[in-house]
């Protein structure tokens, strides 16, 4: 036979079935809260930093030092608007690049943290085909050395990065679309210097509405040609052995190489903040859903506590302890916080699985990705756990300080 | 001696106003197998000395000894042990618990000292069969009477095999008849399995059944008597 706190707990809990399912079912709304909103936060936190960071980007790049101070001091005292202009304009660096890039790739290459290093050379250029012209990036690459760096294989079709000749280019799906051009096909790339003839040879899906829209890959040779800058490049890009060490590595090479050297927290600052502030708001209102749950069944068990004042003045009386008052009422908010918490777990679990079936379509123009998914997070599902428990273990603690104070004699005569 | 009671005072705080004296030193004394009945008018001080006595109130100055037990002395645990186990309570009112059947409002005295699950059902429904309810221990109280709930109240009272079963008005909310069944039934237990019984009522024929009668007057006792030397009295009011 079960103790009696708990067989007690159980038949207080089935007398009034309706109130008691209306408790499980506000505290399983709760539960639903604090674990989709962490849980969709982080899924898009981490789809955004996978798609611009893991499959578009390098961890680190390494840029030539821009070394602006004595000329900026020389432009103010000479007037010069124009060179002005084109100090501040620090979006990337014109004209300028990084002598001795095989042994400085060498050296990059040896510091603890540092995976794979690969040369490229970027810029800004026009491309056209018939009428329809557009301005976009073109970055010229070594692919198996990039392909080291940044995983994009999975952006061409098979996953497999095209050998490009000379004269080949790949282009994202949206440039394609807008030129209205195909595979095969060719297009006129003009750079500031030069402009040449280059046929598409695969289009590629990167995921990001940007990278789709605007960037371009060459051959490494065929870039230099465009933008004229002989063997040199414009930076390294560097792999990191997992995307948190990219901090301490730029901070070493920082310190090192004296040059410019940029993470993809410095590329990504304005999403990264932007998602930092959606996290604190998701995170003050998993708190203030958590306080009103709190209070809310705070409230329900004091009028538990109300309405069964001759009860537990009977239990008193025929020897039960306060202990005894405050288990049971523990237990049935025990009861509770399990059926309320699996039921906001397969809930919320039932509409993740709904959401990678059917991924979330957002714009892909103000988000750099189209779609995405929530999937389960465990410490999503461990706070909410945790939380909800604090909730019932403070609602019935608190309730049953309230019972156990109950004098016997008060309630049973009505004093 | 089973029960002993030195001295006691009760006064209830009344602030501003003076602290208001009910109990002014009472004593008194009871043995067991006794069967005691305490009479007397409206706010003489009778409920409130079975509270004191039965631990659910404490006294203002005074001991009360139960078995030998200063029984305001022990601890919260130990007193709460100490009443359950050695002191049954019958009220004017039917104090069961709703959602609980008779049989489970019976063992509840068990379960709560822990006492194996097989043994109190036995213990509850050898109790109830006593009380003339063996038909009724599955039901809930709203489907049985007043008496019928009386009748459960003191199979409650005795599921622990208490040293002292106190009653307050047990028959006060009954009818004659049904009253009258409840105090046979005291009787009965008193004679036949030797309970000790303390009693409160305002009732002269329910007084009468007890072996002796403790008249309170004003927080005093008045008088202290075996039955046969109470007068006939109309009813205390």
């Amino acid at each position: 036979m079960m103790p009696f706190e708990l067989h007690l707990a159980y038949r207080n809990l089935v007398r009034q079935p309706w109130q008691s399912a209306a408790m499980v079912f506000g505290l399983a709304l709760a539960v639903v809260v604090m674990v989709y909103i962490p849980s969709t936060l982080a899924s898009f936190y981490d789809d955004m930093i996978d798609r611009t960071v893991e499959r578009n980007s390098p961890h680190v790049t390494v840029w030539p030092r821009e070394k602006q101070t004595g000329r900026i001091q020389a432009a103010l005292r000479h007037q010069r608007r124009s060179a002005l202009i084109d100090l501040t304009d620090r979006s990337e660096p014109r004209n300028r690049y990084l002598n001795g890039h095989h042994a400085l790739a060498e050296t990059v290459a040896s510091t603890p943290g540092v995976v794979a290093v690969a040369s490229f050379v970027q810029g800004n250029a026009a491309v056209s085909r018939g009428r329809v012209h557009m301005g976009i990036t073109i970055q010229g690459v070594e692919s198996r050395q990039y392909g080291r760096v940044v995983n994009y294989a999975r952006h061409f079709p098979d996953e497999r990065v095209p050998e490009l000749g000379p004269s080949d280019i790949a282009i994202g799906f949206r440039m394609a679309d807008k030129l209205g051009v195909h595979v095969g096909q060719q297009l006129r790339v003009a750079t500031a210097l030069t402009n040449r003839l280059l046929r598409v040879k695969a289009i590629f899906r990167s995921g990001y509405y940007d990278k789709d829209l605007q960037h371009a890959y060459v051959p490494l040779k065929t870039a230099q040609l465009l933008f004229r800058t002989g063997n040199e490049v414009s930076a390294l890009a560097v792999r990191c052995t997992e995307l948190h060490a990219a901090s301490a590595v730029s901070k070493d090479l920082d310190a090192r190489l004296g040059l410019k050297i940029r993470n993809w927290r410095d590329d990504n600052a304005a999403l990264l903040t932007e998602i930092a502030t959606v996290q604190r708001v998701a995170l003050f209102i998993n708190v203030l859903v958590a306080l009103v749950a709190s209070v809310g069944m705070a409230n329900v068990f004091s009028m538990f506590v109300l309405n069964r004042q001759k009860e537990l003045a009977i239990l008193r009386a025929v020897g039960g302890s306060r202990a005894s008052l405050r288990g049971i009422l523990l237990l049935e908010a025990g009861f509770i916080w399990i059926v309320g918490t699996i039921i906001g777990f397969t809930a919320s679990l039932a509409v993740m699985v709904f959401e990678q079936v059917h991924p979330y379509q957002i714009s892909a123009e103000t988000y750099g990705i189209g779609s995405y998914a929530t999937a389960p997070k465990t410490l999503a599902f461990v706070s909410a756990g945790v939380l909800g428990v604090l909730t019932m273990v403070l609602s019935a603690w608190w309730s049953g300080r309230r019972a156990a104070r109950l004098s016997p004699i008060d309630v049973i005569f009505g004093r | 001696m089973l029960l002993k009671i030195d001295n006691l005072y009760k006064r209830f705080n009344r602030y501003p106003a003076e602290p208001l004296e009910v109990l002014h030193g009472i004593d008194l004394a009871i043995e067991e197998r006794e069967f005691v009945a305490l009479v007397g008018p409206s706010g003489a001080g009778k409920t409130t000395l079975l509270n004191i006595v039965s631990t659910l109130d404490d006294p203002s100055d005074g001991a009360v000894t139960i078995a030998g037990v200063d029984v305001h002395r022990l601890g919260q645990r130990e007193l709460n042990r100490f009443r359950n186990r050695n002191l049954g309570f019958i009220f004017q009112d039917d104090l069961l618990l709703g959602h609980l059947t008779a049989i489970e409002n019976v063992m509840l005295p068990g379960r709560i000292a822990r006492r194996h699950g097989a043994a109190s059902r036995a213990r509850a429904k050898e109790l109830l069969t006593r009380v003339g309810l063996g038909d009724r221990m599955t039901h809930l109280p709203g489907q049985l009477s007043g008496g019928q709930r009386q009748r459960v109240n003191l199979a409650r009272a005795l599921v622990n095999s208490p040293a002292l079963l106190l009653a307050d008005e047990p028959t006060a909310r009954l009818d004659q008849a049904t009253g009258r069944g409840i105090v046979q039934l005291l009787i009965e237990l008193n004679e036949q399995l030797g309970v000790t019984i303390l009693m409160v009522t305002h009732e002269r024929e329910v007084a009468a059944s007890a072996k002796r009668t403790v008249r309170f007057v004003d927080g005093h006792v008045v008088s202290d008597e075996p039955n046969a030397a109470v007068r006939p009295r109309g009813p205390e009011t």
